[in-house]
């Protein structure tokens, strides 16, 4: 059990395996299309495993990554199909990176290196730690952009106007993209430091 | 490693893709009034926006749409009269194009003089963020009001 925890914390795969990020930094200026984009990724990446660890013995090795492509594929249009019928706002909030979690590299990473080799219990419950893992650190990230460059959360405001009024100012480097790479980073140094403490 | 000869390996993939093929479709079908409302309600709020009304809610924009718009079709086309946020009458034109990577279209109030545009809105299907998907930023909308 321990070792499909190991996404949440020490095999994180966005602050140590360095992957997703590109959509960890495209995301994450509000919380609610992070959370949504998590679900997202959550929801692919458990589902694919489980397809594939399903009919792992009948793949041909061959095709194996076209077929994994196939099945990612189908789901992430069923699921940008979903958000556009259901969460239309937040599917024009999240633009095209709903269908880059085809080219997601979690995802892809997973069916390989594990759901192939194991059985379809296991596979969920590692999609699933995955993708969970990579949607804390887009929360985590979204939560700090959205409160100090906007002031709110889930669009509603945090930060009280006498706040404003004695001369507060939102952080405006805070919901642009090179922000999310600094805090991304800092969440790396702080995952290193941690470990490295461990260690000792 | 187990071997699976081309013919296994040709019949495998049809059947997968078919598969995968009637999902999607289904999913695709089912979904589609939903999907519709969706780009009929934003289709007013563009066009209201356009007109000066700012952002509207989900709810109130197809009521403030209907009440503020005329439907006078012309050549088979959907053409709209509207009364702007500013109460004077204008139209709405509708333009259409290609994107780098998908559609790109908007709408244009055009004021009764016919020379005056009093407000645009651009929308996109699948451009850059942070490049091409900045024509549906208030900035750029702002470039194409009361040109001098």
């Amino acid at each position: 059990m321990k070792s499909y925890l190991g996404p949440l914390n020490k095999e994180n795969p966005i602050l140590t395996q360095t992957l997703g990020v590109c959509s960890a930094l495209a995301v994450t200026a509000q919380l609610k299309p992070a959370v949504v984009m998590a679900i997202s990724v959550t929801l692919v990446c458990a589902v694919a495993n489980l397809i594939i660890s399903l009919i792992r013995n009948t793949i041909p090795p061959r095709i194996r990554i076209i077929v994994q492509l196939l099945v990612v594929s189908s789901l992430v249009i069923m699921v940008d199909q979903l958000l556009q019928a259901f969460f239309y706002d937040i599917s024009k909030m999240l633009s095209v990176f709903v269908g880059l979690i085809i080219t997601n590299c979690i995802i892809m990473g997973r069916l390989e290196g594990f759901a192939l080799s194991h059985k379809p219990g296991a596979s969920l419950l590692d999609g699933l730690m995955n993708g969970l893992g990579y949607g804390l650190v887009l929360v985590v990230v979204a939560v700090f952009r959205e409160l100090l460059g906007s002031g709110t959360l889930w669009n509603h405001q945090i930060i009280p106007s006498s706040i404003y009024e004695a001369g507060y100012l939102n952080n405006g480097l805070m919901i642009l993209p090179p922000m999310a790479l600094i805090l991304v980073g800092a969440l790396v140094w702080i995952q290193q430091a941690s470990r490295k403490n461990t260690a000792k | 490693m187990k071997n699976f000869s081309n013919k296994y390996i040709f019949l495998y993939i049809t059947a997968l893709v078919t598969v995968v093929a009637l999902m999607l479709t289904m999913v695709s079908l089912g979904l589609k009034p939903l999907r519709e409302d969706n780009q009929k309600v934003e289709k007013a709020q563009q066009i209201l926006k356009a007109a000066g009304y700012g952002e509207t809610a989900k709810k109130q924009a197809l009521a403030l749409f209907d009440q503020v718009t005329t439907r006078q079709d012309k050549d088979g086309q959907e053409h709209y009269r509207i009364r702007c946020a500013d109460g004077s009458m204008g139209q709405v034109i509708y333009v259409k194009g290609k994107g780098l990577w998908g559609p790109i279209w908007g709408y244009i109030i055009l004021a009764e003089d016919n020379s005056t545009i009093k407000g645009v809105v651009f929308d996109h299907k699948s451009e850059t963020p942070g490049l091409g998907a900045r024509i549906t930023e208030e900035t750029f909308h702002r470039k194409g009001k009361n040109p001098q």
